[in-house]
């Protein structure tokens, strides 16, 4: 068995037994290709009473690679107007790229996420968004991202 | 290539003052645990546990790297080392631990002959990105004197064309190696300069470049030998010839190429607004304000026109209605008088099409070649003009026409300053005479350009005659096609072929046969 599906199998078994952070719930975990959680930012934030879900996808690699993590956007789910979220769901974090360590996990990617938007005061796409979602890649870890925002 | 690098003395600066280490205090009696005393080990890359009591098969190397209780299998945290190294941008992170910030060691096997091979390595990267940029520039440079050679050489025939050949071997010649310094700076500027002044950008620079840069330069075709004894007669001429022999006149026929200098702009100036006044005449317009700012439409192959815009500050040339004194362009129909507004947008489009240029190939094309022509048709008509002078000996004085010299055996005059003369005089005198013949220089050129036929200047002469028979002939064009256009009327035709009773006439035919 690969070690990413080993290091997901023990991930999962930790999320049922000690259940997911407040706020975050587990929608599927179907294989160990793709897994999906809602996200809700509790307290008084600009985004109260709103659902978000993320979206995870590991190759091979993991946890030695980070997994591409995004929102999802479709009928029932929008992403949520943050400076560093592309109106696509892509996501410009750098602890999803240069700054990714294996002593993160999953729920601990939710959870840094999480926080990122309850200290987000202003509601507004990034500014290139335009730009950008018209020249996407599909998947947001073959976007080579410039963090430049540490503050939002 | 990615190589392990030693990261001996990569230790961290806090160690010993925060926690002093076991080695430096043997007498220590706090006893230190270390990686083999944990009972339960958790691997923070694989999440894999090793518990002590359950021995695993195989058993697997744990390391301990840092400060803080993040503990890992060695096989882990190589693997990541090694893929974060791959990644630049992460590179500066793979060394540390995500939880306390401290510098992973590493040792390994680093022999001298390893290290040896990888500075060779190194060597022959750097070398091959010198070799890399060297042969692009070389690349670049050699295309760039390639089209310089072009120039170059088109230059030299424009000469041997404008001055004729007899001025062309005694002030360059065939043989590149007698050539003068300057004459690799301004050979190559004419093809560019004809360019430029066809363009308009500056209408001075052909007479510059094949004209005035020449007639400083000394005649270069004598043999050494010539040189020597003109050389030799201005330290011992017994009877200097007077001054105003050696020098060149200013005021003498035909024009001193200065003189043409000056004298050039001011004549076309004067040209163009008396043919243009003329042109108005003929085709019965008035002069417009030209608009200022034009687009230029590049059109590739007609179908996908390449947009260059020149300027995008477009500034509509002031229009207040329609002027009254203005000629109608086609007789207007007096039965549907045309609303203000609309007679505004039928007058602005031609004037917005006169405003954009859609340039073609064919007319770049033309463009170029007219402007490389140049020389070709001023020898040409400088051909013409000489026959037409056998038979005029007005014509003949005009053109100043003179015998070769025989260019392979002239010798210029030496001695332009008497040396005696030289000698007696004072510094200043000395000085003054030097400027004199410098200006002299300047303004009438060198010897060569009194004594050779002037095939320069009936060559100018016929490229001035050239011009004129071109405009003339363009302004027929224009007059022509103005006046078909002007005369168009679509022809009428019967109905005949339609049946009759489809048409409802005013005295329908009695005799219909239904």
């Amino acid at each position: 068995m690969a070690v990413s599906t080993r290091r997901l199998q023990k991930e999962l078994v930790e999320i049922q037994k000690q259940g997911t952070p407040v706020g975050i719930t587990l929608l599927s975990a179907d294989d160990f290709q793709t897994w999906l959680f809602t996200v809700q930012v509790l307290g008084d934030t600009i985004y109260s009473g709103e659902l978000f879900a993320l979206k995870f996808r590991f190759d091979g690699q993991y946890p030695i690679q980070p997994p591409a993590v995004q929102f999802v956007v479709d009928e029932k789910y929008q992403a949520p107007v943050h400076p560093h979220v592309y109106s696509n769901g892509h996501i410009c974090a750098s602890i999803l790229g240069n700054e990714w360590s294996p002593v993160l996990s999953v729920i601990a990617v939710c959870v840094t996420i999480q926080s990122m938007l309850a200290s987000c005061k202003k509601k507004e796409r990034p500014p290139d968004n335009e730009r950008y979602v018209k020249h996407a890649p599909e998947n947001p870890k073959k976007t080579q991202f410039v963090y430049h925002d540490d503050t939002v | 290539m990615q190589r392990w690098h030693p990261y001996q003395y990569l230790r961290p600066l806090t160690r010993d003052s925060d926690a002093p280490d076991a080695a430096h205090d043997p007498a220590a009696d706090a006893w230190v645990p270390t990686i083999d005393d944990l009972r339960v080990k958790l691997c923070y890359i694989c999440r894999e546990e090793e518990s002590a009591e359950g021995p695993q098969v195989p058993r697997h190397v744990w390391v301990h790297p840092c400060r803080c209780s993040l503990v890992a299998h060695e096989t882990c945290l190589l693997q990541w080392i090694r893929a974060a190294e791959q990644d630049t941008s992460r590179a500066a992170n793979a060394m540390k631990c995500p939880q306390c910030g401290v510098e992973y060691e590493l040792e390994s096997d680093n022999p001298l002959v390893l290290r040896i091979m990888d500075s060779v390595n190194g060597g022959l990267m750097t070398v091959g990105r010198a070799v890399f940029w060297a042969g692009g520039g070389a690349l670049i440079i050699s295309s760039l004197f390639g089209v310089y050679i072009g120039c170059t050489a088109y230059g030299s025939y424009a000469v041997q064309e404008f001055l004729g050949k007899e001025m062309f071997s005694l002030l360059l010649s065939e043989d590149t190696a007698q050539w003068p310094w300057h004459a690799y700076f301004h050979l190559p500027a004419i093809p560019i300069s004809l360019i430029l002044a066809r363009a308009g950008v500056h209408t001075n620079f052909p007479v510059a470049t094949l004209l005035l840069a020449w007639t400083f330069s000394p005649p270069v075709s004598h043999p050494m030998r010539d040189m020597l004894t003109s050389h030799l007669r201005l330290i011992q001429t017994d009877t200097p010839a007077p001054q105003s022999e050696q020098l060149v006149p200013l005021f003498s026929w035909p024009p001193v190429p200065a003189a043409v200098t000056v004298l050039y702009p001011l004549l076309t100036k004067g040209y163009r607004l008396s043919f243009n006044r003329l042109r108005h005449w003929v085709l019965g317009t008035r002069p417009e304000p030209k608009a200022a700012v034009r687009n230029y439409i590049y059109d590739f192959n007609d179908n996908a026109p390449i947009r260059v815009r020149i300027n995008h500050a477009i500034i509509p040339p002031p229009r207040a209605g329609a002027p009254p004194g203005q000629p109608a362009q086609a007789p207007q129909p007096q039965a549907n008088p045309a609303p203000e507004p609309d007679a505004e947008d039928e007058e602005d489009a031609p004037a917005e099409g006169a405003r954009t240029t859609r340039l073609t190939n064919a007319q770049i094309g033309r463009f170029v070649g007219g402007a490389l022509m140049i020389p070709a048709i001023a020898s040409f008509m400088g051909r013409i003009l000489f026959r037409l002078a056998r038979h005029s000996p007005f014509l003949r004085r005009f053109l100043a026409i003179r015998p070769p010299l025989g260019a392979r055996h002239y010798r210029p005059p030496g001695g332009l300053i008497d040396p005696a003369q030289w000698r007696d005089a004072g510094l200043l005198k000395q000085m003054g005479l030097g400027l004199r013949l410098g200006v002299n220089l300047a303004c009438c050129g060198t010897r060569v350009w009194a004594d050779a036929d002037p095939v320069w200047w009936r060559n100018s002469v016929g490229l001035g005659i050239f011009i004129v028979i071109k405009d003339c002939l363009k302004l027929v064009h224009e007059y022509l096609s103005r006046r078909e256009q002007q005369t168009r009327r679509i022809k009428s035709r019967s109905f005949a072929g339609v049946e009759i009773k489809e048409l409802d006439l005013i005295h329908p035919p009695t005799h219909i046969a239904i």
